[in-house]
């Protein structure tokens, strides 16, 4: 059975978009943030293992709310084999963590246009 | 195998109107029995997998009586998907059960995170937590959980690897995010503690804004990082993989079983994940100086850790074992205050009697074998005793660690008087007392005694300093001041268990001796040597208190002949070793400076300032 591809362009994405929520949410001291940051030390952990050789671009990442990047990394490793488990030991908590994340955030802010 | 179930649980987050249930916990029951499916079909079951665990914690969820159904979006999908995956691997060949068994308990941890959140009933609610726990540690079983001391220990570490490297825009991000998440720890901490009174208000207040200061300009140092360029960035992977493990230490959550005291405690002695060394390492010049008073404030905790008090150490078998120890040795000073573990149990500066120095290395020794010895073949030192004990050695040896390093402290305040970035000397001097005191052997023939070795060490501590940074700096002549001309090393190391250099400074208690002198003398006399002892020139004790240089000079003389007297007649009564073997380094720095700085100067102005 072959074994999934790692992919490493996508975790680049998403420790990008990660580490642009907790530059946003830097100045947040509740529970929202604290998950944000969970997720952004699960990502860059991730990010140094398997290292991208292009360069991570997420279009528009300046102009994103934390709300956009967390939404935007959700979609990324939602789209990640889960058979990927074995090697990458904190994706369930990273998904919780964004699923969990993207609800609290939605909740303070009410339902998007 | 797992798409389709990627996709439902996917569905699940994203569907704006998906189907519906009207009882959640029926499904999940449902749910549950697919997941145990799959599970029997990769390999036998045994009691103590943590998916057979979430199955008797669902079980135990679903008979909670008196739980109202839950509506929520429907798990009917998800549970076509998992019965389809447990066919696969009913049928399939070549599979890597290891890697599918990994795979099955994290959808297993998802899922069962995502029905306790929509489970309105708490009862129910810690039925689901508890299985959801079980799948947490068996996912993580290979990494283990670390202790905030662990992972600050690792901190360090990367930031040590990464200086060669620190220009590189992808470090100073990570160096950056990494310490946003520590200082987002210790403010929760400190509000914790100055919720339950644990810290004091206006210490956890000016701890509380300068990490809100230093978060806010770690934002503007991210903010500058232009994201795109990262990948662009060679850099060692080998160090950006130490700089993730450390991040990621310290992003994790934080170990339950450890109290807020202990941890907010590691926090305070890392001077804060290194505050100074970050601000250094990310080029934000806002940083330093917020980061430069966290760093003294958390060096005013170092010089008080009883300002942090425990939240909650009733019964705690810390001090059950101090009680004991209390109980047994009545005519201990130690029993004189309460105590609690890594507090002194005595007032600082504390004289300590030979024997009760000889019982604290006594009970240092035995916590440090204790915390490593093997109960089946113990090691000598502990026959004897009852392997259950050893914890409560290893609680007293600390404790008699912080009780030898206590009853030395105020020769920290001596040594570091009047000396710039004296803050920073002292937060040094402290971690090399601790070391004296874990080093020292009271039992060694002819050593020294511990109050004499604390001294010799200190001694050493401050001639080789610290830069601003906590960091030794190389010895120097251009910026070390004079070194004391009373030890003669002969070559010897400071911190040497030889007893010669130190039997000249050893009956002294020194600071404390001259303390009392100088308050017996006249403040005529006493407010010159005062200025003296901090290194001022005649001309200017002559300015500040109002007389000439020569006067300056004369009193400054009388003063310390005073002193020298009252410091001669102390050890004539017994209570130290005459005078002329016994010196300060306090007045003999005095002395020396008066004589290189006052004898040029008497000649140009004698006629300065009112002669009285």
């Amino acid at each position: 059975m072959n074994r999934a591809l790692m992919p490493t362009e996508s975790i680049g994405k998403v420790d990008l978009l990660l580490g642009h929520a907790t530059m946003l949410t830097g100045d947040r001291w509740d529970d929202v943030a604290s998950m944000i940051h969970e997720a952004m030390g699960i990502t860059l952990l991730m990010a140094t293992t398997h290292p991208s050789n292009r360069p991570a671009d997420v279009p528009g990442v300046a102009r994103l709310d934390a709300q956009g990047c967390v939404e935007q990394a959700l979609r990324e490793v939602q789209s990640w084999d889960l058979a990927l488990a074995a090697d990458l030991p904190d994706l369930a908590r990273l998904r919780v963590l964004l699923a969990d994340v993207r609800t609290a955030l939605d909740a303070a802010d009410g339902p998007r246009g | 195998m797992w798409d389709t179930v990627r996709r439902e649980l996917a569905r699940l987050q994203w569907d704006a109107a998906p189907p519906l249930t009207l009882d959640l916990m029926s499904d999940w029951t449902r749910t549950v029995q697919c997941l145990m499916a799959i599970r029997r079909a990769l390999a036998p079951v045994p009691a103590h997998d943590p998916v057979a665990l979430l199955a008797t914690a669902t079980t135990g969820a679903a008979r909670t009586p008196g739980v109202t159904p839950t509506m929520s979006p429907t798990l009917h999908g998800v549970d076509a998907a998992l019965a389809g995956v447990a066919r696969g691997f009913e049928v399939g060949s070549g599979i890597d059960r290891r890697r599918e068994v990994a795979t099955l308990n994290q959808v297993a941890y998802e899922l069962a995170h995502w029905v306790r959140v929509r489970t309105p009933d708490d009862r129910a609610k810690a039925w689901l937590l508890a299985g959801e726990t079980a799948l947490d540690s068996a996912v993580h079983a290979t990494r283990g959980r670390s202790a905030v001391g662990v992972g600050l220990a690792a901190w360090q570490d990367a930031l040590a690897a990464v200086q060669p490297v620190q220009d590189a825009a992808i470090v100073r991000r990570s160096v950056a995010l990494g310490h946003l998440a520590i200082l987002r720890n210790t403010h929760d901490l400190v509000g914790e503690a100055r919720e339950t009174e644990a810290l004091h208000q206006p210490y956890a207040d000016a701890l509380l804004g300068n990490i809100r200061d230093l978060a806010g300009a770690h934002q503007t140092a991210l903010s500058r990082i232009d994201g795109r360029q990262l990948g662009s960035s060679r850099v060692d992977q080998a160090v950006m993989l130490r700089l993730g493990v450390a991040v990621r230490h310290v992003t994790d959550r934080p170990d339950a079983a450890e109290p807020l005291h202990v941890r907010l405690d590691a926090l305070l002695r890392s001077s804060i994940g290194e505050a100074v060394l970050v601000a250094n390492l990310i080029q934000e010049p806002s940083a330093k100086p917020v980061a430069d008073a966290l760093s003294r404030l958390a060096l005013e905790y170092l010089a008080n850790p009883r300002m942090l008090r425990p939240a909650d150490p009733v019964g705690s078998p810390h001090l059950d074992a101090l009680g004991d120890r209390r109980s047994a040795s009545v005519t201990d000073p130690r029993t004189e205050a309460p105590a609690s573990p890594e507090e002194p149990s005595i007032r600082l500066g504390t004289v300590l009697a030979g024997d009760t120095v000889l019982a604290l290395c006594r009970a240092r020794d035995l916590g440090v074998v204790a915390a490593s010895g093997d109960a089946a073949n113990p090691p000598g030192i502990l026959r004897g005793i009852d392997p259950s004990r050893w914890p409560q050695l290893v609680g007293e040896g600390r404790q008699a660690v912080t009780d030898l390093v206590a009853s030395v402290i105020p020769m920290v305040y001596a040594q570091t008087r009047g000396i710039p970035n004296a803050a920073d000397l002292r937060g040094q001097m402290f971690v090399e007392l601790m070391g004296a005191a874990y080093r020292f052997d009271a039992q060694r023939p002819g050593s020294a005694r511990w109050s004499t070795y604390a001294w010799t060490t200190l001694e050493h501590s401050r001639w080789r300093g610290v830069d601003d940074a906590g960091v030794v700096r190389t010895r120097s002549h251009h910026h070390s001041r004079p070194r004391p001309t009373n030890v003669n090393l002969e070559g010897r190391e400071p911190v040497s268990r030889e007893s010669d250099p130190v039997d000249i400074i050893e009956e002294r208690q020194a600071v404390e001796a001259i303390t009392q002198a100088l308050g017996r003398l006249p403040a005529s006399l006493r407010d010159p040597l005062l200025e003296a002892m901090q290194g001022h020139p005649a001309r200017v004790i002559a300015e500040d208190l109002g007389f000439s240089a020569s006067t300056a000079l004369r009193r400054v003389h009388e003063a310390r002949d005073h002193v020298r007297g009252e410091l001669a007649a102390r050890a004539d009564d017994g209570a130290g070793v005459p005078y002329e073997t016994v010196t300060d380094p306090v007045l003999e720095r005095s002395q020396r400076m008066s004589e290189q700085t006052f004898a040029p100067s008497l000649g140009t102005e004698p006629g300065r300032g009112p002669d009285r």
